[in-house]
């Protein structure tokens, strides 16, 4: 099948700021002095709590909200002066937002009824999308007659449509259970890997972040906290936040002995490790944190290493087990597997912890 | 991430927006703003000069005195017993499993569209001089009924269901699983009712006593059928002005009733608010938590009988005296009350005719105005949209005859006389009735999700395009029900449009009060009868439609 290729927009914000009035008539900064450069094609997402400003910012490319300060540029063209349905952008909604008057194919072609296309191409190009969705042959339901899944692929296809500049999406698939979840976020995936809009993806779901994503942002109280690719942000994350709100990590207050070119030398809880990957800012204090991930951190028995913890309790959850360790003051959290028929440690007892350095990472210890 | 508020945040707009939004300010300060300013330059102003000596004059005379205290009086004690009946009312449709719920509901819901002085009529008729109680069954011949009494009867009976709609709705509104969790901590049905139901609804009782509060100041209707002796301000307002003239008194008179009235409105509506925030789930449930112990069945079954049975006696007696003879003389059926209301040549048919082609007309631009206005509070992100809201709202609080005689005062001099045109006339109606078609359309466009016109926005769809395709497709039947709910209110109301009518244009309702003051109560009665089976069978209409929309 021969498709119509999206050639996306890049997308710049430069000091975009948001300023909303509280309740009580202060001002409250939503978004705070945000600048991002989306290349043409690429999928980047906004990762955050709720309250961080995510969705806020995606509503300001849309044009739904009125930027305080700042610009955005979509294609070189600053759009803040644009009303929405003059940004040519497209939107994909939590609540998928179809219109329940109006049947699959009428929702899908809404824009290009209002462009006045003639009826023929219109069909084409609606067909195709919902071919695309794999939805061809619910064209005449209503939307009320779908599945949340399916209504979620009618939204894609009727934002995807009309070759939208910059494709938007907010939390699209908070509202499906678990199973659908996955599906439709292939689905996601499949469509951009096949037409390359350029998106902005809003989601506070790491995993969702994770696997469509050229680029995450991960946001905190209006601010970008770190920018990179999901690996970075995975094994290297610049800050204790990311760490923590991206998986689950231990972080261990240490010392820096000793700085190379390719590696610092740490002390830790009795224990000195060689490691390879520190953020920026490491290298101002002697005082860092180190961060070691729960799946990394391994419980040994008590003469197998230097570095000891009392066990505190223990969850068994099926594929492993959890156990909480106290290590010298702090709590840490290790994965047991389960299936290698390992004794439990009881509670109380204690244990050698164990990591390699390779995968362990520094972080600046910056008080929060 | 800011919580999102149902309304929208802050898209660009076009001119053509503001422009829409600038007729909106047009409208509402040339018929809402300018005439009760009207009011006040008469009551203050005299050749120019701002003076207090209306209002000293009125508050020296003891007479004038009176009949601002007996205003009060009588609303206090009509909201005093119109809430506890509406309160038990509500409690036993909605909780208690019985027989006869949905019946007892619909009877009461009659009165809401009814013309103003049935209750008035029906109760003259029954206990007055020559009523069918009083004077037939008991043999007596007093008048004990004009007065108080009289107009205290009519209004709670006429009345109480404005404060049982809304009260009903609270009811719905709680959460069924607060009253559940008292029972199941061992709490009785009354311990439950006490402890549990009657404080969330506090609020609730409070704003339901304000509105009939509001309502029985407001009523001019049975104050002028039965009020005797016992004037209220409403009444004065009215003669002053029909009677001699005196525009300065009435709108003096006016001022009396008007400043409590807004004040009480602004209090109730805030009570309302705050009363919202008590339910916890909006989703209207209730059945779950169904009554079925004998002895509070067949109390409040009782008690439902007995005001349905009331509410069916006023209209029964209504129509039992538009059919017979002479009423309290001679009680041999005839149709000659029709024959006059229907008659060739009859004042009836072109009263009747004028009322249709006035509501009509006003209900349709009312309904369509209410839309719009109703999506730009809602959806369109322009300063002063608030201020529009609460501008519209105005007419809900100021009592009729106040605005009737705004209106005749400011619309008969320049620069604007439509004084005696049908012009002035549609223009009341629509003022008057555009706060609840605007409730109306605010709540059906508030039910959309805002993400829909989100979409839409973002598709390519400016506002209008927007408005047209998404938002009025779906809420038609919303919109269509405000529009006759208008139209009913239209063709029953008697308070305000009763100082604009004119020898051109007249209405039902003016005709129902010439004929009750020239003494022809079964004339009077046939219109009341005419207009209660022309707004019933509309409104039995409206339902079957919505009905259908609802299912298709």
């Amino acid at each position: 099948m021969e498709t119509v290729t999206t050639q996306g927009n890049d997308l710049r914000l430069v000091d975009l700021e948001k300023e909303f009035q509280s309740p009580d008539g202060g001002m409250v900064t939503a978004v705070n002095k945000i600048s991002l450069d989306v290349a043409p094609g690429e999928f980047v997402s906004l990762l955050g709590p709720s309250g961080c400003g995510k969705t806020t910012i995606l509503r300001m490319v849309a044009g739904l909200e009125q930027p305080t300060r700042g610009e955005i540029l979509i294609g070189e063209e600053r759009v803040n002066e644009l009303p929405p349905y003059k940004r040519n952008i497209g939107l994909v909604f939590q609540s998928y937002a179809l219109f329940p008057h109006k049947t699959v194919f009428e929702n899908v072609a809404y824009s290009q009824t209002l462009r006045r296309r003639p009826k023929a191409e219109i069909k084409s190009s609606v067909d195709e999308m919902l071919a695309l969705v794999g939805l061809g042959h619910l064209a005449d339901r209503s939307p009320t007659q779908l599945s949340g899944g399916q209504q979620q692929r009618v939204a894609l296809a009727r934002a995807l449509v009309s070759d939208p500049r910059v494709l938007l999406f907010d939390e699209p698939l908070s509202n499906l259970d678990a199973r659908l979840r996955v599906q439709v976020r292939a689905e996601i995936r499949r469509v951009h890997q096949r037409l390359r809009p350029t998106v902005i993806y809003v989601t506070h779901d790491q995993s969702e972040a994770m696997s469509l994503s050229d680029r995450i942002a991960v946001m905190s109280s209006g601010q970008v906290m770190q920018i990179g690719t999901p690996q970075d942000i995975y094994q290297r994350p610049d800050n204790r936040f990311v760490a923590d709100f991206v998986g689950s990590a231990n972080f261990f207050p240490a010392r820096v002995l000793e700085r190379k070119s390719k590696e610092l030398v740490v002390e830790f809880s009795g224990g000195t490790f060689k490691i390879g990957s520190w953020a920026p800012g490491s290298e101002q204090s002697d005082d860092v944190l180190l961060v070691i991930r729960q799946e990394h951190l391994e419980i040994v028995p008590e003469s197998e290493s230097s570095v000891h913890g009392i066990i505190r309790g223990s969850e068994f959850l099926g594929t492993h087990t959890e156990c909480l360790i106290e290590v010298g003051g702090q709590t840490a959290l290790a994965t047991l597997d389960s299936s290698g028929g390992i004794e439990l440690p009881t509670e109380g007892s204690t244990v050698g912890i164990r990591f390699q350095e390779s995968r362990a990472h520094v972080i600046p210890n910056t008080p929060e | 991430m800011i919580k999102r508020k149902q309304k929208q945040g802050g898209t660009r707009e076009e001119s053509s927006t503001y422009a829409v939004f600038g007729l909106a300010w047009v409208w509402l300060l040339v018929l809402i703003a300018y005439p009760l300013v009207q009011i006040l330059v008469a009551a203050f102003f005299v050749s120019g000069n701002f003076t207090l000596s209306e209002f000293y004059s009125l508050f020296e005379t003891a007479y004038y005195r009176r009949v601002i205290v007996n205003s009060f009086r009588l609303a206090a004690i009509v909201a005093t017993f119109g809430t506890i009946i509406a309160l038990i009312f509500a409690l036993a449709v909605t909780k208690v499993d019985m027989p006869g719920r949905k019946l007892f509901h619909i009877v009461a819901l009659v009165p809401t569209i009814s013309p103003p002085f049935a209750f008035g009529l029906a109760v003259i008729m029954l206990f007055g001089r020559q009523g069918l109680v009083t004077y037939e069954i008991l043999g007596l011949e007093t008048s004990a009924i004009y007065g108080l009494n009289g107009m205290a009867v009519a209004q709670i009976f006429g009345f109480f269901p404005f404060a049982y709609l809304l009260l009903r709705g609270i009811l719905l509104g709680l959460n069924p699983s607060l009253e559940e969790a008292a029972s199941t901590l061992g709490a009785n049905r009354f311990k439950t009712l006490f402890t549990v139901t009657l404080p969330l609804m506090v609020t609730g009782i409070a704003s339901a006593f304000l509105l009939l509060f509001i309502y029985s100041m407001a009523d001019l209707g049975n104050a002028l059928l039965i009020g005797g002796n016992y004037t209220v301000v409403s009444s004065q307002i009215y003669l002053a002005i029909v009677g001699q003239f005196d525009f300065a008194r009435g709108a003096a008179l006016s001022v009396t009733i008007l400043f409590p009235a807004v004040l009480l409105f602004i209090w109730q509506k805030k009570l309302e608010q705050r009363t919202t925030y008590a339910m916890v789930s909006g989703r209207p449930s209730g059945s779950s938590t169904s009554i079925r112990e004998r002895g509070i069945v067949w109390s409040a079954w009782g008690f439902c009988v007995l005001i349905t049975l009331i509410i069916g006696a006023v209209y029964l007696t209504i129509l039992a005296g538009a059919s017979t003879r002479l009423w309290g003389v001679n009680y041999t059926p005839t149709l000659d009350h029709f024959r006059a209301v229907f008659g060739a040549g009859n004042l009836g048919v072109r009263a009747l005719q004028d009322t249709f082609f006035l509501a009509s007309i006003a209900a349709v631009f009312g309904g369509v105005l209410s839309l719009v206005i109703g999506y730009m509070v809602q959806r369109v992100p322009v300063r002063g949209r608030g201020m529009v809201d609460f501008l519209s709202m105005i007419p809900m609080a100021v009592p009729g005859v106040v605005i009737g005689i705004a209106f005749a005062i400011a619309f008969n001099k320049p620069p604007l006389i439509i004084s005696g045109t049908a012009l002035i006339i549609i223009l009341l109606f629509i003022v008057r009735t555009m706060p609840f078609g605007l409730r109306m359309s605010v709540a059906a466009i508030g039910q959309i999700d805002v993400a829909i016109d989100e979409a839409s926005l973002t598709l390519g769809a400016n506002r209008f395009q927007t408005f047209t395709r998404i938002t009025l497709p779906l809420i038609r039947t919303s919109f269509v029900a405000s529009i006759i709910y208008m139209f009913t209110r239209n063709i029953t109301s008697l308070s305000a449009v009763i100082f604009v009518v004119s020898a051109n244009w007249t209405l039902v309702t003016a005709a129902m009060l010439s004929e009750i003051e020239t003494g022809r109560i079964s004339v009077a009665s046939a219109f009341a009868v005419v207009l209660v089976v022309i707004v019933v069978a509309i409104n039995i209409i409206l339902f079957r439609f919505i009905e259908r929309q609802k299912t298709s």
